[in-house]
Protein backbone atom coordinates (compact mmCIF):
# COMPACT_ATOMS: atom_id res chain seq x y z
CA UNK A 1 0.00 0.00 0.00
CA UNK A 2 2.93 2.20 0.88
CA UNK A 3 5.00 1.39 -2.16
CA UNK A 4 5.52 3.51 -5.05
CA UNK A 5 3.23 3.25 -7.56
CA UNK A 6 3.92 0.78 -10.68
CA UNK A 7 4.87 2.40 -14.03
CA UNK A 8 2.06 0.73 -15.20
CA UNK A 9 -1.09 0.61 -12.82
CA UNK A 10 -2.37 -3.32 -12.62
CA UNK A 11 -5.33 -3.89 -14.17
CA UNK A 12 -8.56 -3.20 -13.08
CA UNK A 13 -10.22 -6.76 -11.50
CA UNK A 14 -12.32 -8.83 -9.17
CA UNK A 15 -9.27 -9.54 -6.15
CA UNK A 16 -9.52 -12.92 -4.20
CA UNK A 17 -7.34 -11.55 -2.06
CA UNK A 18 -8.60 -9.76 0.99
CA UNK A 19 -11.96 -9.43 -0.35
CA UNK A 20 -15.03 -9.44 1.68
CA UNK A 21 -17.85 -10.32 -0.58
CA UNK A 22 -16.62 -10.66 -4.75
CA UNK A 23 -13.32 -8.61 -4.70
CA UNK A 24 -14.46 -5.54 -6.34
CA UNK A 25 -13.77 -3.10 -3.68
CA UNK A 26 -10.49 -4.55 -3.59
CA UNK A 27 -9.79 -4.51 -6.92
CA UNK A 28 -10.72 -0.57 -7.36
CA UNK A 29 -8.93 -0.47 -4.44
CA UNK A 30 -5.91 -2.14 -5.70
CA UNK A 31 -5.97 0.01 -9.22
CA UNK A 32 -6.18 3.28 -7.09
CA UNK A 33 -3.35 2.14 -4.65
CA UNK A 34 -5.65 3.08 -2.09
CA UNK A 35 -7.00 0.83 0.98
CA UNK A 36 -9.71 -1.44 0.44
CA UNK A 37 -11.55 -0.17 3.37
CA UNK A 38 -12.13 3.46 1.89
CA UNK A 39 -13.62 1.87 -1.41
CA UNK A 40 -16.21 -0.17 0.71
CA UNK A 41 -17.28 2.74 3.26
CA UNK A 42 -17.90 4.86 0.00
CA UNK A 43 -20.35 1.85 -1.67
CA UNK A 44 -21.93 1.12 1.60
CA UNK A 45 -22.75 5.02 1.95
CA UNK A 46 -23.11 5.21 -2.12
CA UNK A 47 -25.74 1.97 -0.58
CA UNK A 48 -27.55 3.38 1.50
CA UNK A 49 -28.36 6.28 -0.05
CA UNK A 50 -30.27 5.58 -2.67
CA UNK A 51 -28.73 2.63 -3.66
CA UNK A 52 -26.01 3.72 -6.02
CA UNK A 53 -23.48 1.61 -4.29
CA UNK A 54 -25.33 -1.54 -4.83
CA UNK A 55 -25.80 -0.91 -8.36
CA UNK A 56 -21.95 -0.20 -9.01
CA UNK A 57 -20.61 -3.19 -6.93
CA UNK A 58 -23.62 -5.40 -9.49
CA UNK A 59 -22.07 -3.69 -12.29
CA UNK A 60 -18.40 -4.32 -11.12
CA UNK A 61 -19.39 -7.99 -10.24
CA UNK A 62 -20.63 -8.59 -13.37
CA UNK A 63 -18.09 -6.69 -15.56
CA UNK A 64 -14.63 -6.74 -14.12
CA UNK A 65 -12.39 -10.02 -14.64
CA UNK A 66 -11.55 -12.42 -12.54
CA UNK A 67 -7.87 -11.52 -11.68
CA UNK A 68 -7.38 -15.47 -11.36
CA UNK A 69 -9.16 -16.25 -14.96
CA UNK A 70 -9.02 -13.15 -16.94
CA UNK A 71 -12.44 -13.01 -17.60
CA UNK A 72 -15.45 -10.98 -16.53
CA UNK A 73 -19.05 -12.87 -14.86
CA UNK A 74 -20.43 -11.97 -17.57
CA UNK A 75 -18.03 -13.14 -20.25
CA UNK A 76 -17.86 -16.39 -18.89
CA UNK A 77 -21.80 -16.74 -18.70
CA UNK A 78 -22.43 -15.62 -22.51
CA UNK A 79 -19.65 -18.30 -23.32
CA UNK A 80 -21.50 -21.18 -20.76
CA UNK A 81 -18.04 -22.24 -20.31
CA UNK A 82 -16.16 -23.07 -17.02
CA UNK A 83 -17.22 -26.03 -14.82
CA UNK A 84 -19.58 -23.99 -12.60
CA UNK A 85 -21.38 -22.93 -15.84
CA UNK A 86 -24.97 -23.04 -14.57
CA UNK A 87 -24.28 -21.18 -11.17
CA UNK A 88 -22.12 -18.54 -13.25
CA UNK A 89 -25.30 -17.75 -15.84
CA UNK A 90 -27.28 -17.97 -12.74
CA UNK A 91 -25.66 -15.47 -10.89
CA UNK A 92 -24.71 -12.82 -13.67
CA UNK A 93 -28.65 -12.98 -14.62
CA UNK A 94 -29.09 -12.02 -11.34
CA UNK A 95 -26.54 -9.53 -11.00
CA UNK A 96 -28.12 -7.68 -14.48
CA UNK A 97 -31.94 -8.13 -12.51
CA UNK A 98 -30.38 -6.26 -9.78
CA UNK A 99 -28.49 -3.72 -11.44
CA UNK A 100 -31.17 -3.06 -13.62
CA UNK A 101 -33.54 -2.88 -11.25
CA UNK A 102 -31.81 -0.59 -8.84
CA UNK A 103 -31.25 1.47 -11.39
CA UNK A 104 -35.02 1.81 -11.98
CA UNK A 105 -35.51 1.79 -8.12
CA UNK A 106 -33.17 4.73 -7.97
CA UNK A 107 -35.22 6.89 -10.63
CA UNK A 108 -38.27 6.04 -9.55
CA UNK A 109 -36.93 6.78 -5.75
CA UNK A 110 -39.74 4.10 -4.15
CA UNK A 111 -38.07 2.61 -0.93
CA UNK A 112 -40.59 -0.85 -1.75
CA UNK A 113 -38.31 -1.23 -4.86
CA UNK A 114 -35.26 -1.16 -3.41
CA UNK A 115 -36.03 -3.02 -0.34
CA UNK A 116 -37.28 -5.92 -2.61
CA UNK A 117 -34.32 -5.46 -4.45
CA UNK A 118 -32.07 -5.85 -1.52
CA UNK A 119 -33.83 -9.42 -0.09
CA UNK A 120 -33.62 -10.60 -3.66
CA UNK A 121 -29.56 -9.86 -3.79
CA UNK A 122 -29.23 -10.95 -0.03
CA UNK A 123 -30.53 -14.15 -0.89
CA UNK A 124 -29.17 -14.78 -4.73
CA UNK A 125 -26.30 -13.96 -2.60
CA UNK A 126 -26.12 -16.09 -0.09
CA UNK A 127 -26.99 -18.65 -2.43
CA UNK A 128 -24.41 -18.29 -4.93
CA UNK A 129 -21.57 -17.58 -3.40
CA UNK A 130 -22.04 -20.85 -1.12
CA UNK A 131 -19.19 -22.84 -1.49
CA UNK A 132 -18.78 -26.82 -1.07
CA UNK A 133 -17.32 -26.51 2.30
CA UNK A 134 -16.05 -30.20 2.23
CA UNK A 135 -15.75 -31.74 5.37
CA UNK A 136 -12.15 -33.00 4.25
CA UNK A 137 -11.30 -29.44 3.70
CA UNK A 138 -8.22 -29.20 6.28
CA UNK A 139 -9.37 -26.68 9.01
CA UNK A 140 -6.85 -23.69 9.96
CA UNK A 141 -6.87 -22.64 13.00
CA UNK A 142 -5.36 -19.90 12.47
CA UNK A 143 -2.24 -17.47 14.10
CA UNK A 144 -4.06 -13.86 14.58
CA UNK A 145 -2.25 -12.47 11.53
CA UNK A 146 -2.82 -8.56 11.27
CA UNK A 147 -5.48 -9.02 8.69
CA UNK A 148 -4.82 -5.68 7.25
CA UNK A 149 -1.17 -5.52 7.03
CA UNK A 150 -0.60 -8.66 5.81
CA UNK A 151 2.51 -9.99 3.37
CA UNK A 152 1.42 -11.07 0.21
CA UNK A 153 0.59 -14.81 1.14
CA UNK A 154 1.43 -17.18 -1.40
CA UNK A 155 -1.51 -17.68 -3.87
CA UNK A 156 -0.46 -14.29 -4.88
CA UNK A 157 -2.47 -13.63 -8.15
CA UNK A 158 -1.02 -15.40 -11.44
CA UNK A 159 -0.33 -12.48 -13.39
CA UNK A 160 2.94 -11.68 -12.09
CA UNK A 161 4.77 -10.63 -14.42
CA UNK A 162 3.11 -7.29 -13.73
CA UNK A 163 3.82 -7.35 -10.24
CA UNK A 164 7.51 -8.14 -10.30
CA UNK A 165 8.03 -4.69 -11.92
CA UNK A 166 6.62 -2.78 -8.82
CA UNK A 167 8.18 -4.77 -5.83
CA UNK A 168 10.28 -1.84 -4.67
CA UNK A 169 12.78 -4.20 -2.62
CA UNK A 170 13.68 -7.04 -4.50
CA UNK A 171 14.55 -8.87 -1.09
CA UNK A 172 11.00 -8.68 0.34
CA UNK A 173 9.71 -11.87 -0.65
CA UNK A 174 12.59 -13.88 1.69
CA UNK A 175 11.43 -12.00 4.24
CA UNK A 176 8.24 -12.51 3.54
CA UNK A 177 8.84 -16.06 3.42
CA UNK A 178 10.79 -16.09 6.50
CA UNK A 179 7.71 -14.29 8.39
CA UNK A 180 5.47 -17.34 6.48
CA UNK A 181 6.96 -19.78 7.76
CA UNK A 182 5.02 -21.49 10.54
CA UNK A 183 5.47 -22.86 13.75
CA UNK A 184 7.79 -26.06 13.37
CA UNK A 185 5.30 -28.83 14.26
CA UNK A 186 2.38 -26.89 13.08
CA UNK A 187 1.85 -27.26 8.72
CA UNK A 188 0.06 -24.14 7.97
CA UNK A 189 -1.99 -25.05 4.52
CA UNK A 190 -0.72 -23.05 1.64
CA UNK A 191 -3.86 -21.40 1.90
CA UNK A 192 -6.23 -20.79 4.83
CA UNK A 193 -9.71 -21.21 3.39
CA UNK A 194 -11.90 -18.30 3.23
CA UNK A 195 -14.14 -17.47 6.00
CA UNK A 196 -17.15 -16.75 5.28
CA UNK A 197 -18.36 -15.19 8.16
CA UNK A 198 -17.83 -11.52 6.27
CA UNK A 199 -20.23 -12.21 3.47
CA UNK A 200 -22.36 -14.10 5.86
CA UNK A 201 -22.97 -10.87 8.18
CA UNK A 202 -23.07 -8.74 5.46
CA UNK A 203 -26.20 -10.67 3.85
CA UNK A 204 -27.96 -10.79 7.36
CA UNK A 205 -27.39 -6.92 7.58
CA UNK A 206 -29.01 -6.85 4.15
CA UNK A 207 -31.54 -8.78 4.30
CA UNK A 208 -32.57 -7.67 8.45
CA UNK A 209 -32.55 -4.19 6.59
CA UNK A 210 -35.05 -5.58 3.60
CA UNK A 211 -37.32 -7.38 6.21
CA UNK A 212 -37.50 -3.64 8.01
CA UNK A 213 -38.30 -2.25 4.72
CA UNK A 214 -40.70 -4.51 4.37
CA UNK A 215 -42.28 -4.07 7.37
CA UNK A 216 -42.23 -0.23 6.90
CA UNK A 217 -44.00 -0.66 3.65
CA UNK A 218 -47.12 -2.07 5.68
CA UNK A 219 -47.52 1.15 7.58
CA UNK A 220 -44.87 0.71 10.73
CA UNK A 221 -43.25 3.78 9.73
CA UNK A 222 -40.53 3.55 10.68
CA UNK A 223 -37.17 6.17 10.92
CA UNK A 224 -34.29 5.88 8.77
CA UNK A 225 -31.70 5.67 11.61
CA UNK A 226 -33.74 2.07 12.37
CA UNK A 227 -32.28 0.67 9.00
CA UNK A 228 -28.73 2.28 10.19
CA UNK A 229 -28.71 0.86 13.63
CA UNK A 230 -30.76 -2.46 12.69
CA UNK A 231 -27.11 -2.76 10.10
CA UNK A 232 -25.20 -1.77 12.52
CA UNK A 233 -26.26 -4.44 15.50
CA UNK A 234 -25.96 -6.94 13.18
CA UNK A 235 -22.38 -6.03 11.49
CA UNK A 236 -21.45 -5.62 15.48
CA UNK A 237 -22.38 -9.40 15.93
CA UNK A 238 -20.79 -10.42 12.96
CA UNK A 239 -17.58 -9.24 14.56
CA UNK A 240 -18.12 -10.46 17.99
CA UNK A 241 -18.68 -13.99 16.60
CA UNK A 242 -15.65 -13.65 14.40
CA UNK A 243 -13.51 -12.58 17.74
CA UNK A 244 -13.63 -16.97 18.19
CA UNK A 245 -14.63 -18.01 15.03
CA UNK A 246 -13.51 -17.33 11.34
CA UNK A 247 -12.31 -14.02 10.31
CA UNK A 248 -14.87 -10.68 10.03
CA UNK A 249 -12.26 -7.79 10.54
CA UNK A 250 -13.09 -6.24 7.15
CA UNK A 251 -16.45 -6.08 8.86
CA UNK A 252 -14.73 -2.69 11.01
CA UNK A 253 -15.16 -0.46 7.87
CA UNK A 254 -18.54 -1.42 7.46
CA UNK A 255 -19.64 -0.82 10.56
CA UNK A 256 -17.63 2.58 11.27
CA UNK A 257 -19.72 4.10 7.89
CA UNK A 258 -22.92 2.59 9.14
CA UNK A 259 -22.26 4.53 12.79
CA UNK A 260 -20.60 7.55 10.89
CA UNK A 261 -24.01 7.77 9.20
CA UNK A 262 -26.23 6.86 11.68
CA UNK A 263 -25.27 9.40 14.72
CA UNK A 264 -26.20 12.54 12.62
CA UNK A 265 -29.20 10.83 11.49
CA UNK A 266 -30.74 10.08 14.33
CA UNK A 267 -29.56 13.75 15.60
CA UNK A 268 -31.55 14.91 12.98
CA UNK A 269 -34.48 12.82 13.57
CA UNK A 270 -34.57 14.03 17.26
CA UNK A 271 -34.56 17.71 16.37
CA UNK A 272 -37.42 17.23 14.31
CA UNK A 273 -39.35 15.33 16.60
CA UNK A 274 -38.37 18.77 18.78
CA UNK A 275 -37.95 17.73 22.36
CA UNK A 276 -35.04 18.77 24.48
CA UNK A 277 -32.59 19.07 22.34
CA UNK A 278 -34.68 20.62 19.63
CA UNK A 279 -35.64 23.47 22.20
CA UNK A 280 -32.22 25.11 22.11
CA UNK A 281 -32.97 26.32 18.74
CA UNK A 282 -34.96 29.74 18.09
CA UNK A 283 -38.61 28.60 16.92
CA UNK A 284 -39.60 31.00 14.06
CA UNK A 285 -43.46 31.34 12.65
CA UNK A 286 -43.69 33.55 9.62
CA UNK A 287 -47.61 33.80 9.13
CA UNK A 288 -47.73 36.62 5.61
CA UNK A 289 -50.91 38.18 5.30
CA UNK A 290 -51.40 37.99 1.41
CA UNK A 291 -50.35 35.58 -1.46
CA UNK A 292 -48.59 39.16 -2.78
CA UNK A 293 -47.16 39.78 0.35
CA UNK A 294 -45.49 35.99 -0.15
CA UNK A 295 -44.98 35.96 -3.71
CA UNK A 296 -41.30 36.78 -4.85
CA UNK A 297 -39.92 36.07 -0.96
CA UNK A 298 -36.31 34.98 -0.46
CA UNK A 299 -36.05 34.26 3.24
CA UNK A 300 -32.85 32.84 4.76
CA UNK A 301 -32.98 31.67 8.58
CA UNK A 302 -29.59 30.36 10.17
CA UNK A 303 -30.54 27.76 12.53
CA UNK A 304 -33.97 26.80 13.98
CA UNK A 305 -37.15 25.81 13.41
CA UNK A 306 -38.72 27.47 11.19
CA UNK A 307 -42.75 27.62 10.28
CA UNK A 308 -44.34 28.94 7.33
CA UNK A 309 -48.00 29.35 8.24
CA UNK A 310 -49.97 29.89 4.76
CA UNK A 311 -53.06 28.55 5.75
CA UNK A 312 -55.19 31.67 5.75
CA UNK A 313 -53.41 32.94 2.57
CA UNK A 314 -56.36 32.98 -0.23
CA UNK A 315 -54.43 31.90 -3.47
CA UNK A 316 -57.27 31.16 -5.94
CA UNK A 317 -56.31 32.53 -9.03
CA UNK A 318 -52.91 33.09 -8.48
CA UNK A 319 -49.07 31.73 -8.78
CA UNK A 320 -47.18 32.89 -6.16
CA UNK A 321 -43.61 31.74 -5.91
CA UNK A 322 -40.86 31.90 -2.67
CA UNK A 323 -38.09 30.73 -1.77
CA UNK A 324 -36.95 29.92 2.04
CA UNK A 325 -33.33 28.43 2.92
CA UNK A 326 -32.75 27.25 6.38
CA UNK A 327 -29.25 26.15 7.21
CA UNK A 328 -30.08 23.81 10.25
CA UNK A 329 -32.97 22.62 12.10
CA UNK A 330 -36.11 22.42 10.70
CA UNK A 331 -38.77 24.13 8.26
CA UNK A 332 -42.25 23.15 8.20
CA UNK A 333 -44.85 24.83 5.82
CA UNK A 334 -48.28 24.50 6.08
CA UNK A 335 -50.46 25.13 2.77
CA UNK A 336 -54.70 25.92 2.59
CA UNK A 337 -56.31 22.30 1.52
CA UNK A 338 -57.42 23.78 -1.73
CA UNK A 339 -53.66 25.09 -3.51
CA UNK A 340 -51.73 23.07 -5.86
CA UNK A 341 -48.15 22.88 -4.74
CA UNK A 342 -45.27 22.34 -6.15
CA UNK A 343 -42.19 21.68 -4.19
CA UNK A 344 -38.34 21.78 -5.61
CA UNK A 345 -36.94 20.87 -2.01
CA UNK A 346 -33.00 20.51 -1.81
CA UNK A 347 -31.48 18.93 1.90
CA UNK A 348 -27.43 18.20 2.40
CA UNK A 349 -28.43 15.81 5.33
CA UNK A 350 -32.21 14.97 6.76
CA UNK A 351 -35.27 14.19 5.80
CA UNK A 352 -38.00 15.45 3.73
CA UNK A 353 -41.60 14.98 4.02
CA UNK A 354 -43.80 16.57 0.83
CA UNK A 355 -47.72 15.86 1.90
CA UNK A 356 -46.60 12.65 2.91
CA UNK A 357 -43.99 11.46 0.65
CA UNK A 358 -41.26 11.06 2.80
CA UNK A 359 -37.74 11.08 1.65
CA UNK A 360 -34.16 11.16 3.38
CA UNK A 361 -30.90 10.93 3.18
CA UNK A 362 -27.89 12.89 1.98
CA UNK A 363 -27.40 15.67 -1.00
CA UNK A 364 -31.18 15.11 -1.18
CA UNK A 365 -33.45 16.87 -4.14
CA UNK A 366 -37.02 16.14 -4.40
CA UNK A 367 -39.01 17.99 -7.02
CA UNK A 368 -42.70 17.51 -6.41
CA UNK A 369 -46.22 18.86 -7.64
CA UNK A 370 -49.57 18.02 -6.38
CA UNK A 371 -52.93 18.18 -8.77
CA UNK A 372 -55.21 17.55 -5.70
CA UNK A 373 -55.44 21.21 -5.37
CA UNK A 374 -58.85 22.76 -6.51
CA UNK A 375 -58.73 23.46 -10.46
CA UNK A 376 -58.61 27.43 -9.77
CA UNK A 377 -57.55 27.13 -5.81
CA UNK A 378 -54.60 29.24 -7.55
CA UNK A 379 -50.63 27.23 -7.36
CA UNK A 380 -47.97 28.13 -4.90
CA UNK A 381 -44.37 26.94 -5.44
CA UNK A 382 -41.97 26.59 -3.04
CA UNK A 383 -38.40 25.84 -3.53
CA UNK A 384 -36.79 25.03 0.10
CA UNK A 385 -32.84 24.34 0.78
CA UNK A 386 -32.25 22.56 4.38
CA UNK A 387 -28.44 22.25 4.93
CA UNK A 388 -28.94 20.22 8.35
CA UNK A 389 -32.60 19.10 9.29
CA UNK A 390 -35.80 18.39 8.21
CA UNK A 391 -37.95 19.96 5.50
CA UNK A 392 -42.06 19.46 5.98
CA UNK A 393 -44.92 20.23 3.71
CA UNK A 394 -47.99 19.43 4.96
CA UNK A 395 -51.83 20.43 4.12
CA UNK A 396 -53.89 22.35 6.50
CA UNK A 397 -54.39 20.62 9.89
CA UNK A 398 -52.74 17.25 8.12
CA UNK B 1 -15.38 -22.95 11.96
CA UNK B 2 -13.62 -24.28 14.18
CA UNK B 3 -12.74 -21.46 17.28
CA UNK B 4 -9.66 -19.47 17.12
CA UNK B 5 -7.68 -17.35 19.67
CA UNK B 6 -9.34 -14.07 20.43
CA UNK B 7 -9.13 -11.55 18.13
CA UNK B 8 -9.52 -8.54 20.66
CA UNK B 9 -9.92 -6.10 17.73
CA UNK B 10 -12.79 -7.50 15.86
CA UNK B 11 -14.26 -8.36 19.56
CA UNK B 12 -13.90 -4.41 20.59
CA UNK B 13 -15.76 -3.15 17.14
CA UNK B 14 -18.31 -5.79 17.22
CA UNK B 15 -18.98 -4.59 20.98
CA UNK B 16 -18.94 -1.12 20.18
CA UNK B 17 -20.57 -1.31 17.54
CA UNK B 18 -22.95 -3.47 19.30
CA UNK B 19 -23.36 -1.37 21.71
CA UNK B 20 -23.93 1.95 19.72
CA UNK B 21 -27.28 0.37 18.51
CA UNK B 22 -28.02 -1.07 21.97
CA UNK B 23 -27.81 2.92 23.45
CA UNK B 24 -29.77 3.91 20.28
CA UNK B 25 -32.70 1.42 20.50
CA UNK B 26 -32.85 1.95 24.23
CA UNK B 27 -33.33 5.66 23.27
CA UNK B 28 -36.08 5.22 20.33
CA UNK B 29 -37.77 2.97 23.27
CA UNK B 30 -37.91 6.13 26.22
CA UNK B 31 -35.79 3.93 28.29
CA UNK B 32 -33.01 6.66 28.17
CA UNK B 33 -33.55 10.32 27.40
CA UNK B 34 -31.44 12.44 25.21
CA UNK B 35 -30.07 14.15 28.31
CA UNK B 36 -28.65 10.86 29.58
CA UNK B 37 -26.77 10.53 26.68
CA UNK B 38 -23.75 12.14 27.53
CA UNK B 39 -23.45 9.81 30.42
CA UNK B 40 -24.90 6.46 28.32
CA UNK B 41 -22.08 6.81 25.28
CA UNK B 42 -19.27 6.73 27.94
CA UNK B 43 -20.56 3.93 29.96
CA UNK B 44 -20.55 1.91 26.70
CA UNK B 45 -16.74 2.96 25.81
CA UNK B 46 -15.84 2.44 29.16
CA UNK B 47 -17.41 -1.18 29.13
CA UNK B 48 -16.19 -2.25 25.91
CA UNK B 49 -12.62 -0.52 26.78
CA UNK B 50 -12.63 -2.63 30.10
CA UNK B 51 -13.73 -6.10 28.05
CA UNK B 52 -10.51 -5.55 25.17
CA UNK B 53 -7.96 -4.84 28.16
CA UNK B 54 -9.37 -8.04 29.63
CA UNK B 55 -9.10 -10.20 26.51
CA UNK B 56 -5.86 -8.21 25.29
CA UNK B 57 -4.12 -9.51 28.75
CA UNK B 58 -5.67 -12.97 28.44
CA UNK B 59 -4.66 -13.53 25.52
CA UNK B 60 -1.30 -12.17 25.86
CA UNK B 61 -0.98 -14.57 29.13
CA UNK B 62 -2.24 -17.42 26.84
CA UNK B 63 0.52 -16.51 24.25
CA UNK B 64 3.11 -16.30 26.94
CA UNK B 65 2.03 -20.13 28.14
CA UNK B 66 2.19 -21.38 25.17
CA UNK B 67 5.61 -19.60 24.48
CA UNK B 68 7.56 -21.84 27.75
CA UNK B 69 6.05 -24.73 26.39
CA UNK B 70 8.36 -27.04 24.79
Amino acid sequence: MSTNPPLTAPPLTRREQSKVVAGVCSGVAYRLGIDPNVVRVVTVVLALFGGAGILLYALGWLLLPDERTGQSLAERALRGGGPDGVSAVLLAVLLAVVAIGVGVAFVADSWFGITVLVVAVAIGAVLLTRRPVGPGAPPAPRADAPAGAAPPPPWEPTWSPTQQTYAPHTYAPQIYAQQDVSPPGQPEPRSRPRSYLGPVTVFAAMAVTGVLGLVDVTGADLSFSTYLAAALAVVGVGLVVGAWFGRSRALIGLGAALLVVLVPVATIERLGIGDAAGDAFESILVEPSSAAELDGTLDEYGAGDVTYDLTDIDFVDRDVEAEIRVGAGTLQVDVPEDVTVVVDARIGVGQIDVLGEQSSGLGWRQVQRTDDGEADGGTVRLVLQMGFGNVEVSRDGA
Amino acid sequence: MTVHETDVTSLVFGLVFVGTALVWGLTELGVITVAMLPVAVPVVLVVVGVIGIVAAIARGRARDNEAFQP
